[in-house]
């Protein structure tokens, strides 16, 4: 093998080698920056499933009810106000 | 013409931040339906109370995070907020605590008022949702997100006046009507043309306020508003009607929303949620048949599903039949 050869090889293979390196540091940062952001926001996680019992009681699916009779027009005084509060 | 109607029995009593009204449609009941009323009252604000250290609520949100066993009265107050937000699309929830806190609202009304402090905001706190809480109902075991609180302030008042309402009836055998801070629920045989009610913005209103007077017969009837419960930031004026996807008061174009339903709770679930909703507000009662007075920022007022036309709404419709903007 020729000296222009044997530079050539080597020339590739220290290229190949910092294509190496750069990678494994890209992987190294790109963990390092999901675990900061994993323990980081963490706490946004859910730790158990919600579960919603609704079937005694609860929310039900009847909807909202109106009123048997509705309101009827009125006059004179009133006996008691409905307002905020 | 009129029609003569016996003097009905009437007391009141200041209660959970407001003034509490009961009528009996036999004078000479009231002092015992008014017992059981008082009874209920403390009950309630025992359990739900979000100002009083000792209550049921304040160890739940203390104990945000981890699952916390409740007692029965707190555990259908649960199932009343679920109920809420469930049936108002989230419009309605009870896991807006926080958000709450963050607008200033972190102490009794009345403290907040008398105080006349200027609540200096640090943002805005969205509700984490009621889907997040975790209840089992058979266990009565809650468990909220770690860091919410829980406020029941929308439900809790009118669950107390249906029950106290059903109590009273059931104690004194006569009509009951039971209003705590305007949220009114009836139980037993009205009087003859029905209970009147005058409808404002101001449950404390006098009787010449604008408004309008209606009868009522049974069920409940609730109205919630944005013209009471104000305080300043140096932002402006806030109020206590949040909306929870944000965190922020919610800005409605109604000032003043009342409804009648089967129940009061029913009742308040949907006056709240309306007043979130804004203008989509009054198909969305139309479609449930639920009666109720809209009433705008300028006082005009709109009604839907059988609601009695009063002056206010005449004019609102003719408003809107003009063709002029809600």
């Amino acid at each position: 093998m020729d000296a222009r050869i044997r530079r050539s090889v080597l020339a590739r293979d220290g290229a190949l080698g910092r294509i190496g390196t750069l990678t494994r540091r890209i992987t190294v940062a790109s963990v390092a920056g999901a675990l900061v952001l994993m323990a980081g926001f963490a706490h946004l996680l859910p730790t158990h499933l919600p579960h919603v019992s609704t079937s005694q009681n609860g929310a039900g699916s009847s909807g909202l009810q109106g009123p048997q009779s509705g309101p009827g027009g009125g006059n004179g005084p009133s006996q008691v106000t409905s307002g905020g509060s | 013409m009129t029609a003569l109607r016996a003097p009905a029995g009437r007391t009141e009593f200041e209660a959970l931040g407001g003034v509490a009204v009961v009528l009996t449609e036999d004078p000479g009941r009231l002092d015992e339906a008014c017992a059981e009323v008082r009874g209920q009252v403390g009950l309630i604000e025992a359990a739900c109370s979000r100002f009083r250290d000792d209550s049921e609520l304040a160890a739940v949100n203390a104990s945000a995070g981890t699952e916390t066993v409740v007692g029965e009265l707190f555990a259908r107050a649960v199932d009343a907020a679920l109920r809420g937000a469930e049936l108002s699309d989230g419009d309605v929830d009870f896991t807006c605590g926080a958000s709450l806190d963050a607008v200033g609202y972190d102490r009794d009304f009345e403290e907040l008022r008398a105080a006349g402090v200027t609540v200096v905001l640090e943002g805005y706190v969205p509700a984490p949702g009621w889907r997040a809480v975790s209840w089992d109902r058979s266990r009565r075991a809650l468990r909220i997100p770690a860091g919410s609180r829980l406020d029941f302030g929308a439900t809790a008042k009118a669950l107390a006046a249906d029950i106290a309402a059903q109590r009273a009836h059931a104690a004194v055998g006569c009509g009951v009507l039971v209003s705590l801070s305007g949220d009114l629920a009836m139980a037993g045989p009205a009087p003859e043309g029905g209970w009147r009610v005058r409808v404002a913005d101001d449950h404390r209103a006098a009787d010449d306020a604008p408004g309008q007077t209606i009868t009522l017969a049974g069920g409940g009837l609730a109205t919630s508003s944005t013209t009471v419960r104000r305080w300043k930031a140096r932002e402006g004026e806030l109020h206590h009607v949040l909306d929870p996807a944000t965190g922020c008061p919610a800005e409605s174009c109604w000032r003043t929303v009342s409804v009648a339903a089967a129940t009061c709770l029913d009742a308040n679930i949907a006056a709240t949620a309306s007043l979130v909703r804004g203008a989509a507000a009054q198909s969305w009662l139309e479609q449930l048949r639920l009666p109720a007075r809209l009433v705008r920022h300028d006082g005009t007022a709109i009604t839907t599903a059988g609601w009695p036309d009063g002056h206010e709404a005449h004019e609102a419709h003719e408003a809107h039949d003009a063709g002029r903007a809600p």
